[in-house]
């Protein structure tokens, strides 16, 4: 039981660690990126907030808790920008996820068929508003 | 008793015909766009979702339309969040840089789901088909419309072509506020796209190293809005880190042009100055960058860097320290 709980942080810092080593930024100077002189043109109108590594580690590990493989959270994570990673973070379950039609409870189907009848909602395809 | 009944009547009759009236409105002021009457991109492949997994088929519909031969099960790595059961739009947008084509988000207008179809490119579009507390988010695929039929075409869930009314598929539609993209191939600009969400989907090319696809992008950036400093300085980006200097050094002076305040483009000029051998050039742009910004740390770590450089030939083109209009002077 000590054995595990000892790997799992072994485990925990080596992964921590690589990833910093991947996704730090170079401490010495260089090119400016196009999306930090996009943030600049936005900041003289709005002050958004940084986005720290710590920030997109915690995007990684909200991906992962909820169910993306590791290594794909990763190049997830590395596509995303500072505004979307801001996004992500405060609100990930909040967020609208795209998910279709399939796999809708018994109860609620019915409510929603009633609904697609009267034409508010559009679920399902055979069934066309009565209007 | 008979004029209730002839009034009721007469009420039924103008309803139903004020209805029909409004039905006929739906399209009508689209009729003055600059598009199609009707539209259908019928070579849109179609991939029937499975459970849950209408991100990544939406993705594979537009991603397969631009050449990339990828599966819906391939994307579900890159934009399927299992715990969610659905597909967040940061990644939506997100994931088409893995295939080197760009995903543009486009103004959430009717307006610009027509112009995009009429010139030919299937839009994602995030609809809730359900209602505001009751959500069923969806993507779907809009591969076409008929202002006269009143009609738009989707590749939708396991339908290959559903047919809704433009009042219906707007009530969906607008639940996402009219949420909606596009995939390019680099070199392509959508026609309905704003600068800014432009700029931001060549980013992710940036962003993601591929520096051949982001150079494409930027620069047709240049065509469509010459006067966008940002696009110029992508350009210079993209170019630099390719090692073109030449080219990087021109692009980022046209953005000086149009932008002579900006420190960090002259802190990217002058790392491009120092790779070509102007050394002494590159260290007088860095104190007119370091003038306009005292505090910055990558300013000032740039400068240590280029005095590192040997000095080279120094036949370099000067810029004048922050001069409006043309910034360029022998």
């Amino acid at each position: 039981m000590l054995k595990s709980s000892l790997m799992k942080r072994v485990m925990a810092i080596l992964v921590s660690l690589a990833f910093f080593t991947t996704y730090s930024l170079p401490a010495y100077s260089g090119i400016v990126t196009t999306e930090q002189l996009i943030q600049e043109q936005l900041e003289s109108v709005e002050r958004s907030s940084l986005v720290s590594m710590l920030d997109r580690e915690e995007v990684r590990q909200q991906l992962v808790d909820r169910g993306v493989d590791p290594d794909y959270a990763k190049q997830r994570i590395a596509a995303l920008s500072d505004e979307q990673i801001n996004e992500i973070q405060s609100n990930i379950d909040g967020l609208p996820a795209g998910s279709g039609v399939v796999g809708i409870l018994i109860a609620v189907l019915l409510v929603l068929i009633i609904l697609d009848i009267i034409g508010v909602t559009n679920i399902f395809s055979f069934i066309n508003p009565a209007r | 008793m008979c004029r209730v009944r002839l009034a009721a009547c007469a009420l039924c009759i103008s309803l139903v015909v004020s209805a029909c009236a409004y039905h006929r409105d739906n399209t009508q002021h689209y009729l003055n766009l600059p598009v199609e009457r009707s539209q259908e991109l019928l070579e849109t492949p179609f991939f029937p979702q499975d459970a849950y997994q209408c991100g990544p088929a939406a993705l594979a519909t537009v991603l397969n339309a631009q050449g990339v031969e990828v599966s819906p099960q391939q994307l579900q790595a890159l934009v399927y969040l299992p715990e969610r059961k659905g597909s967040l739009q940061a990644e939506m947008l997100a994931a088409a840089a893995h295939y080197g084509r760009l995903a543009v988000r486009i103004p959430p207008s009717m307006d610009s789901l027509l112009l995009e179809l009429s010139s030919g490119k299937p839009v994602v579009v995030l609809q809730n088909l359900g209602v505001g507390s009751l959500p069923v988010w969806h993507y779907a695929v809009a591969i076409g419309y008929d202002l006269e039929k009143d009609k738009i075409y989707s590749r939708s869930g396991k339908d290959r072509r559903r047919a809704d009314g433009f009042r219906l598929f707007m009530k969906t539609w607008s639940r996402s506020n009219h949420w909606a993209m596009v995939v390019v191939s680099p070199g392509t600009v959508p026609v309905s796209a704003t600068e800014k969400d432009y700029l931001a989907a060549a980013s992710v090319l940036e962003r993601r190293k591929n520096h051949n696809a982001a150079l494409l992008a930027f620069e047709a950036g240049t065509r469509r809005w010459p006067d966008s400093y940002l696009a110029w300085a992508g350009t210079g980006n993209a170019a630099f880190s390719l090692s073109r200097f030449g080219e990087a050094e021109q692009a980022y002076r046209q953005a000086l042009r149009l932008k002579p305040d900006r420190a960090s483009i002259m802190n990217n000029l002058a790392l491009t100055l120092a790779e070509r051998g102007c050394r002494q050039t590159a260290l007088s742009v860095m104190e007119c960058a370091l003038n306009r910004a005292p505090d910055d740390a990558n300013l000032a770590a740039t400068y240590n860097e280029i005095k590192a450089f040997s000095p080279g030939p120094e036949a370099c083109q000067q810029l004048v320290c922050g001069a409006l209009g043309p910034a360029v002077s022998e």
